[in-house]
Formats: C-alpha cells, sequence, structure tokens
C-alpha cells in the first residue's frame, strides 16, 4: 500500500487543495489482492487504489474514453510473421500504466484512506493523471 | 501498433493497453528501443514472450505455436468438467439449435461461460464455429444451449492446450477460402459466412459470421461471403504492407461455388443479381486492380467449411490439421 501510495504521489497524479463550490469530489477505495506466482505460491500482497468512476457523469466529468488495444488479428500476424523471418520476440509490461494518462478535465477525489495528515482534513485532490476506475481509465 | 523502418532495419512494437510486445529483425535496435522506453516509463522487461493476454506462446526453430492451455483448463475447472468424458468434435454434425425448450434460470452463468469460450476462439479456429453458434442465443438461452455449450466444453477437455503453430518456412503470400451456408439459420433465415486466411502455411485470420440480410439464392448467400473476405484480404495486405511486407503478388481467393465467381469476374447485370447491393461489388474492383485473384477450389479442399457447418469427426479433424491447429502437449 505504500509503494502504491508513493508510485502515486512521484508520478504528480494529484495535488491537494480545497474544493471550489459547485464540485463534488468521487470516493475511492483501495482494493487488495494476492499475487499468485504461477506454482500457486505467495508472490506479494497488492494494494491498489481505485476511483469510484462508476459516479462521473458522461460530458461533465468526462468526454469520451479510448484505449490503446490492438485487434488480436494484429497480433496473429505480427508472431507469424515473426516465425516466418526468425526474429527474436519480448515482452514488456508498464508499471501503474493508467497512471502515465494525462486528465483534461478537471476531477475532485476524496483523499484515499493512509493519506490523512494534520490540519488538512478539509482538502480533497485535484486529480492531474488518471487513476484506476476512473472513466478516463476504461 | 508501432512500426520503425530505417534502411533495413525493422522494428514493431505492439501495445495492449500496459503490455508491449517488441519485434524486428536486428538485435542491437531492439535493445535501443528497450532503453528509450525504460527512459520514459516505469517499465517490466519480461525478456522473450511467454505469455501475452493469456496466450502462451512457445518459440522453436521450426516456428511459433500459440495455445490457451491454462484459460482452456480454467474454464473446464468451473464448469466441473474435469472429470468428463471428451468428446471428438465441438458440435454434433448438422446440429440447428433452436429458440423452443425450458429456459435458463441463471442465464447470466451461460452468458459468462460462452463469453470465456469467445476469448478461447483467439488460437483455435476449430471451436469458432460452434461457439458462434451458441453466441447467437445470449440473449435468451435456453437448456438445450447450456448442453450445446457444455459439448464444447468436454470437445476442450479432449485437448485443452491445442494451438496455433506459425511454421518458420513461408512464401508470404495471402491465401483465402471463403464458404457459405444458406439460409442456415433456422431463426431468420439468414446465412453465415465463414473464411479463413493464410500466410502460407501459417493460419492468421478466419471469421464465422451470420450475414445481415437474407439472400435470395445460395449464390448470392457465396457472393456477399467471398465479398467479406474480401475486405478482410484488403485490410491485411494493408497491414502486411505496415509490417514491411510488400505484396507484388496478388491475394489468392478460393472459392467452391463457379456461380459466385462468375458474377465477379463479369460485371454483367443479371436479372438475379440486380438487388445485390451495390458495395457487394466491391470485390470487382479489387479483381479489376489485380489485388486478389479467384480461384475455383473443389468442396473437398474448402477449408472454410469448417467456420460454416458442424462436421462429423471424420471430416473434422484432418480439416483442422491443415488449418495449422496441433496440440505440442499430446503424446503422439
Amino acid at each position: 500500500m505504500t509503494s502504491e501510495l508513493q508510485a502515486l504521489q512521484a508520478n504528480g497524479t494529484w495535488t491537494l487543495t480545497t474544493l471550489p463550490t459547485g464540485k463534488t469530489p468521487i470516493g475511492c477505495r483501495w482494493v487488495y489482492k494476492v499475487k499468485l506466482r504461477s506454482d500457486g505460491t505467495v508472490e506479494r500482497h497488492k494494494a491498489r487504489l481505485v476511483a469510484k468512476g462508476f459516479t462521473q457523469l458522461e460530458g461533465i466529468d468526462y468526454q469520451d474514453t479510448f484505449s490503446p488495444t490492438a485487434k488480436i488479428i494484429s497480433v496473429r500476424c505480427l508472431l507469424a510473421l515473426a516465425a516466418a523471418c526468425g526474429w527474436s520476440l519480448h515482452q514488456m509490461d508498464v508499471h501503474n500504466a493508467f497512471l502515465h494518462g494525462n486528465l483534461a478535465e478537471e476531477i475532485y477525489m476524496s483523499p484515499p484512506p493512509g493519506l490523512q495528515r494534520q490540519g488538512e482534513i478539509n482538502l480533497v485532490c485535484r486529480l492531474h493523471k488518471s487513476l484506476y476506475g476512473l472513466k478516463q481509465a476504461s | 501498433m508501432f512500426t520503425k523502418t530505417q534502411g533495413k532495419l525493422f522494428i514493431a512494437l505492439l501495445i495492449y493497453v500496459d503490455d508491449i510486445l517488441i519485434t524486428g529483425n536486428d538485435h542491437a535496435s531492439i535493445v535501443d528501443t528497450k532503453k528509450f522506453l525504460h527512459s520514459q516509463f516505469n517499465l517490466k522487461d519480461l525478456g522473450n514472450l511467454k505469455y501475452f493476454l493469456g496466450i502462451e506462446v512457445s518459440a522453436s526453430k521450426k516456428g511459433i505455436f500459440i495455445c490457451q492451455r491454462k484459460y482452456a483448463l480454467e474454464i473446464i475447472d468451473d464448469v466441473g468438467l474435469l472429470g468428463a468424458a471428451p468428446i471428438n468434435t465441438p458440435m454434433e454434425r448438422g446440429l440447428k439449435l433452436s429458440d423452443q425448450g425450458v429456459l435458463l434460470k441463471e442465464p447470466s452463468k451461460y452468458r459468462r461461460l460462452v463469453g470465456r469460450l469467445i476469448y478461447l476462439t483467439v488460437s483455435r479456429p476449430d471451436i469458432t464455429y460452434a461457439v458462434h453458434v451458441l453466441s447467437r442465443f445470449m440473449h435468451e438461452p435456453r437448456k438445450l444451449h447450456m448442453e450445446a455449450a457444455l459439448r464444447v466444453i468436454r470437445y476442450l477437455k479432449g485437448a485443452p492446450g491445442q494451438g496455433l503453430f506459425f511454421l518458420s518456412n513461408n512464401d508470404f503470400r495471402l491465401r483465402a477460402y471463403c464458404d457459405s451456408d444458406w439460409a442456415g439459420c433456422p431463426l431468420n433465415r439468414r446465412s453465415t459466412t465463414g473464411y479463413c486466411v493464410f500466410l502460407r502455411p501459417s493460419l492468421i485470420s478466419w471469421r464465422s459470421k451470420r450475414q445481415k440480410t437474407v439472400s435470395l439464392s445460395s449464390v448470392e448467400a457465396e457472393y456477399r461471403a467471398m465479398t467479406g473476405a474480401c475486405c478482410e484480404l484488403t485490410w491485411l495486405r494493408q497491414l502486411l504492407k505496415d509490417l514491411g511486407l510488400i505484396h507484388h503478388k496478388a491475394a489468392l481467393l478460393f472459392y467452391d461455388n463457379k456461380a459466385a465467381l462468375h458474377i465477379a469476374a463479369n460485371p454483367v447485370f443479371h436479372k438475379r443479381t440486380r438487388h445485390i447491393e451495390m458495395d457487394c461489388h466491391f470485390i470487382r474492383d479489387k479483381i479489376q486492380d489485380g489485388s486478389v485473384i479467384t480461384r475455383y477450389v473443389s468442396s473437398a479442399h474448402q477449408l472454410a467449411d469448417i467456420l460454416t457447418k458442424s462436421l462429423g469427426k471424420e471430416n473434422f479433424v484432418p480439416m483442422i490439421r491443415k488449418l495449422g491447429v496441433q496440440d505440442i502437449h499430446s503424446p503422439t
């Protein structure tokens, strides 16, 4: 959980501000998951902060949604070509992928549990980057 | 998907949300690309490709093999059929499912199962037709549909590790086989298109789809199927061009219906074909500009058969071998 919070902050996901009038902050929660290795033993416990994106309204909180997915036929095509030409295939995985997306809209979120500092009780998080669960991340 | 070409160097980068696949003909530039990505994002290098989007990939000198064994076993386990007797074909020969019978109490269970089977068709053309038929009943699944779905599972049980093999010797020519049944759907009398495209000898694309309109004759249905396959060929040519493979040779389209071939070849106004929408004649343009050549193939060698009807086991097994479906896990 600490590492997820650190990753979020290092990325500049949000800044703490006071809530302007007329805006509603969206909720968030932690989702915990036990990651297993392929042999079934526990690899690590993972915590992920998700925003409650279902409370967002179309046209106000988000405009359109998009994610870069490849057609499965393209994948097969590339594999067939790689096989034919003897190319080597490599694979990579982006950490905290959604946090790389920048947000165009103004979205406020209540601070996650665990991130509480004294004297800042009334502050909310203004999101700059996309977060899991937001409509922008789907 | 992104590509970079620099003289003879070629690198392709395929991105699926947060998973990245890199390939290319030069090892040093792959390493450079990785370094560049590392400097921009927080990445994990997983080394050689083994497991991508739930697809197991294994490369050898003979080629690349893909399968979804783990995923298939999960599905079998989910419905509790791990102990069931396996069966040879995914669907009874000539089976037509009707919309009569007892409604399922939990339709979501059926929907979930068929949804998972749809993803399994990524590496399994053998169950594509069966899954295609099952998915027609998603809105109102009945008991007999569930039984048919469980039969597919029992078929999977026989060879969970079956997948596609992409061979390393390749002549880089696109070949497509297409076929259609006529008014095969008992519910609304529409026909089903089936086609499969090879970058010989590897199968790269296939589809089984019920047509959108009713066809008045079998030729019309076949002609529509041909147009569908032609669209796919055009797109694949474009895709391969992006991947640095320029096709000088025309793609071959194999067909088992001579009448449909004639309609495609001769721009003659027939009484029987005048109602076919103009977009169907897209194929004529493609034949005339030389990007597609049509050839006749006898029904016995029609590989798209498996995508338009359910076959018996004596036809089914040889057919899927011709499609390049193999099981490297089986002892034989």
